[in-house]
């Protein structure tokens, strides 16, 4: 599903170049469950980013589904965006001036459901996720641990292929983080591919598949033994 | 159109979230707006005189210009001869006419009214102007003698419901005239430079005695189509020379005639018989300047809270866009935000403008209705320009979002002090612009002060004036009346003249020499005057000696007159004195105008904004004008004490009183108008200043809020943070005061120039000015301030 060949991301300041990553290759295929982790400042977000087509490769290639997504344009974005790849941040990143309702509503109405069909899928998030009750309420009146759950109602709310979640509990406490990585599992049961960045081993081990990253290099590569033993 | 409602109810949503902000941003707009409409349309109104006339294009207005070594004379009087003489000579005049505005009194049955919008002219009047005719025959108007046709409002003034075609009605001076009413007229609109109310026909005037050299007709000439008016210019010209010439008339100073075209006359046209005081295109100007000032502080204010809102809002921005959101969903939210606030403060605008125009209106002494501002097309007109801003405002901020990489907005950190300086720089703009104004204000209030107050050295107070009837045969009376009005309790002295101090005067005299010397003459007014006018009014004596009580220049002997100092510098005097006993003739008949017995200074026939022309006294025994000098008693009083006398001695005519003061300063009406002009809009630039100093305020408290906690925590007191809090945004008014200053002072030097009397440009009009600002920009500014410092800093911190 997404191949990335050497890729690299630097930044030019005066006297040298910095990398943050450096000949990056991986591939990972649909119904896959990565996990990508590393210290601060190894360059996870920013792989994370590439994949989401939020940030651009200064060089190297990377095919989504064999098209080549490092030479997409900003229209063909926008589609991606609205059809294959949904996003959940640490900070949650809900509108503040939407209500729960109106959050989840957002990537529908960009991508153009229309209001009946739209009404009823929303309903049906808002039951699935258990927030019905706090339908009407704005996300500064809500917990973070609600407020991950509506982010990711509107990450999946469009069925995109592809769910890319930056340190999804990386805010929240551990009882609520461990609901939020449940919930992911049990996405990926269902057959989303997902990649998550977390600092959190005991998260870490939700996904079937590890990959290390230091000073902008894959350490290690490994499918996840402890889980498929505990499977 | 659901998702456009939607995007509509959550615009809606946000502008309740931040009340205050958009509640500054909107009202600040809508002054804004309101000042540019209320300009737009007086400017509007100025330029529109005359123009609902048929042949506007094509219609002339005939300009007499006397080059005399004293200056220019122009003026819009001409002779009785110069519109016929043009006619019968020139092919390209198709038509001329003949005008002349007087007061008449005039008598209805037995009610006597004052009428001061009378027009003497020829029969051509209504062909050249297309007033609309409501009844009589038409081509018959104006062709006889003692014939007239009235307007709509007068006709009811007299007769109420009836027809008033074919009635009489009586000029009551001269000898109680017949005069026949041959049609009746629609009002005049207020947009018209020549307002009547009757135009009685020309013919009635002339008699045997009629004065043909006089230059106090109006003449108008209608050009045939694809004429230059420059051309026949020049062509009159010609005309007038050959005819000179032909009557063996020497003139030793030059003239030549201009066309002045109908459409400008009202904004460009300040010569002597004019109809009345026309406005002038230079403060239009001006006004146009400090309104686009007003808008341009207003955008500020938009711009600058708009950018702090943006920024709030650009996380959420950054969400959308990685949810899909196209550069089309984008630019549809910014121009329905844009156009909404817009709208909003269009409204509030109308708003405040249809609640304000009456006091406006009376303020201003604005000559249109509330329906101009109320004009379907402008309200139009208004909601384009607003509906194209908002797509240019909406376009260009979603395109500027486009290019941008989402992850930037998101990442972006919050509101830190990046915003700044640009909003310092607004602020700066704005108190500069007030600042400007306010300077402007103080300026035209202490000039109007000093041409009324200080620099008007005669005495104009506690005068009450009245006007005696013409005919001679009351000369007699007026001795016996001014003896009876000393009777009276409280009046202290009578004086009078021939013309009132705040009245043009019309006895111009050309051609005026000192007997025996070959200097080239000059243009000197004259007027007589009681012998002891110049006690009356306090006028200094410079040479020589006033008038004895008893002397007179019309009963034949010799002359004596007194000079006014600018006539003595005309005839190039060196001293005062230098000029005593000598005689003054007319270079055209040699005629004696008599011997120079003093010279005075500091009598002003009119306005201190222009230069006081050369004038001649003459003594005289009698005179229409009589002033009365009054103290320690009511003026109402007075007036009915005095209106009894003259009742007795004036049997049957118009008792015509005013108070010299208040005539006089009529004067300054255009001056006064303007400062009131610069007054209103001091106070709308504050307002928007004030407005957006409180949004700065309130943006950046909420930004330092932590800052403050911190500080009280590390022991900082309240007058401390005060200090601290107020300290920037004072030194932006400073830089404002400064900016402004220099501006002011240059622009103010530049008005007074139009002033033959000006103040002086004191620093403490600067300094006053600067402290207007500085104090409400503390009031605004503490006020919040306050609130942020002594606020429980405990609280402050917890917002983590």
């Amino acid at each position: 599903m997404i191949k990335l060949s050497k890729i690299d991301k630097y930044y030019d300041s005066r006297f040298q170049r910095t990398f943050i990553l450096k000949g990056i290759n991986l591939e990972v295929n649909q119904g896959d469950f990565l996990t990508i982790m590393g210290p601060s400042g190894a360059g996870k977000s920013t792989l994370l980013n590439i994949i989401g087509l939020l940030d651009e490769p200064s060089a190297g290639e990377y095919y989504f589904w064999d098209e080549p997504a490092h030479q997409i344009r900003e229209k063909q974005k926008v589609q991606y965006h609205r059809t294959h790849i949904g996003f959940i941040f640490q900070a949650f990143h809900l509108i503040d001036e939407l209500n729960v309702y109106e959050n989840i509503e957002t990537p529908l109405i960009y991508r153009g459901v229309k209001g009946k069909e739209r009404k009823a899928l929303v309903a049906d998030f808002l039951d699935r996720f258990n927030i019905v009750a706090k339908k009407d309420l704005f996300p500064s009146q809500l917990s973070g641990g609600q407020q991950q759950l509506v982010a990711i109602a509107r990450a999946i709310i469009g069925s995109p292929k592809l769910l890319l979640a930056d340190e999804p509990t990386g805010n929240l406490h551990s009882e609520q983080g461990e609901m939020i990585m449940k919930l992911l599992k049990k996405l990926n049961d269902e057959g989303m591919t997902i990649i998550q960045v977390t600092h959190n081993e005991k998260f870490a081990q939700y996904g079937n598949r590890i990959i290390r990253i230091e000073d902008g290099l894959v350490r290690s590569d490994a499918m996840n033994i402890a889980l498929q033993a505990e499977v | 159109m659901p998702m456009f409602l939607k995007s509509i109810k959550i615009i809606f949503r946000e502008l309740f979230n931040n009340k205050v902000i958009n509640g500054i941003n909107i009202f600040g707009l809508a002054i804004g707006i309101a000042a540019i409409l209320f300009i737009s349309q007086y400017i509007r109104f100025e330029n529109s005189y005359d123009s609902f006339l048929k042949n506007k294009e094509s219609i002339y207005r005939l300009v007499l210009n006397r080059h005399y070594t004293t200056g220019l004379d122009q003026s819009v009087g001409n002779n009785y001869m110069a519109g016929q003489l043009a006619n019968d000579n020139i092919p390209e005049i198709e038509s001329f006419l003949r005008c002349k505005k007087s007061t008449q009194f005039i008598k209805v049955e037995d009610e006597i009214f004052k009428e001061e919008r009378v027009f003497y002219a020829d029969s051509s009047f209504f062909d050249l102007f297309s007033y609309p005719v409501v009844s009589g025959f038409k081509p018959e108007f104006l062709r006889a003698p003692n014939v007239a046709v009235i307007t709509e409002s007068l006709a009811r003034k007299y007769f109420g419901n009836e027809n008033p075609v074919g009635k009489t009605i009586h000029c009551v001076n001269p000898g109680s005239t017949p005069i026949y009413i041959q049609g009746v007229v629609k009002d005049v609109p207020s947009n018209s430079h020549l307002k009547f109310d009757m135009v009685i026909s020309l013919e009635s005037q002339i008699g045997p005695s009629y004065c043909y050299t006089c230059n106090n007709t109006n003449t108008y000439f209608l050009l045939r189509e694809g004429s230059d008016a420059e051309e026949v210019s020049e062509k009159i010209t010609g005309v007038a020379m050959d005819f000179f010439e032909s009557e063996g008339y020497k003139l030793d100073f030059k003239i030549d005639f201009q066309l002045q075209k109908l459409t400008d006359i009202h904004l460009r046209s300040h010569y002597r018989f004019e109809h009345e005081a026309n406005g002038n295109y230079k403060y239009q100007l001006a006004l146009l300047i400090v309104a686009l000032f007003i808008l341009m502080s207003a955008w500020l204010n938009y711009s600058n809270i708009f950018k702090s809102l943006i920024k709030k809002k650009i996380k959420s921005l950054g969400i959308r866009k990685i949810n899909g959101a196209s550069w089309r969903s984008f630019a549809l939210d910014f121009i329905l935000e844009t156009l909404i606030i817009g709208l909003i403060s269009l409204g509030l605008a109308f708003l405040l403008l249809t609640l304000l125009f009456p006091e406006l209106k009376s303020y201003l002494n604005l000559g249109y209705s509330s329906d101009t501002i109320l004009d379907p097309q402008v309200i139009l007109f208004s909601f384009l320009v607003i509906a194209g801003i908002s797509i240019c405002i909406g376009t260009f901020m979603s395109l500027q979002f486009l290019k941008t990489i989402p992850l930037q907005l998101i990442q972006r950190k919050g509101s830190v002090t990046r915003g700044k300086r640009p909003r310092n720089f607004v602020l700066i703009v704005q108190f500069s612009i007030a600042v400007f104004l306010i300077v402007c204000t103080f300026m035209a209030i202490k000039q109007i002060h000093f041409m009324q107050e200080s620099a008007l050295t005669m005495n104009i107070d506690q005068v009450l004036t009245l006007k005696r009837p013409v005919d001679k045969n009351y000369n007699s009376n007026q001795r016996e009346f001014e003896q009876s009005l000393k009777n009276i309790p409280g009046v202290l002295e009578t004086s009078y003249s021939t013309v009132t101090p705040g009245e043009k005067n019309g006895w111009v005299k050309g051609g005026i020499a000192i007997k025996g010397s070959d200097q080239l003459s000059d243009q000197f007014f004259q007027s007589s005057v009681s012998p002891g006018f110049f006690n009356f009014f306090g006028v200094k004596l410079l040479a020589g000696r006033l008038f004895f009580p008893d002397e007179t220049n019309w009963e034949g002997g010799t002359k004596q007159i007194i000079l006014n100092k600018q006539a003595a510098l005309a005839l190039d005097a060196s001293n005062y004195d230098e000029l005593l006993g000598k005689i003054l003739v007319d270079n055209d008949d040699q005629n004696e105008m008599g011997e120079v017995i003093g010279v005075v200074d500091g009598y002003f026939q009119n306005s201190l904004d222009q230069e006081v022309p050369p004038t001649i006294f003459n003594p005289d025994q009698f005179g229409y004008f009589i002033f009365i000098k009054f103290k320690g008693k009511s003026p109402v009083e007075l007036v009915s004490q005095v209106k009894d006398q003259y009742n007795d001695f004036f049997k049957d005519n118009y008792f015509e009183y005013f108070f010299l003061e208040d005539y006089f300063n009529k004067q300054y009406q255009t001056h006064v108008q303007f400062n009131r002009c610069f007054i209103l809009f001091s106070l709308m630039a504050i307002a928007i200043s004030v407005l957006s100093l409180l949004g700065v305020v309130t943006m950046s408290m909420v930004e330092r809020i932590k800052e403050i906690g911190i500080r009280k925590v590390n022991g900082a007191k309240i007058s401390e943070i005060l200090l601290l809090l107020n300290k920037d945004f004072m030194k932006g008014v400073v830089a404002a005061v400064l900016i402004a200053t220099p501006i002011a002072w240059f622009a103010m030097n530049k008005w007074l120039a139009n002033f033959a009397f000006k103040t002086e440009l004191s620093w403490w009009v600067f300094v006053l000015a600067g402290l207007v600002a500085l104090w409400v920009a503390l009031l605004t500014v503490s006020w919040q301030s306050w609130q942020a410092a002594t606020k429980n800093p405990v609280e402050a911190l917890r917002y983590e």
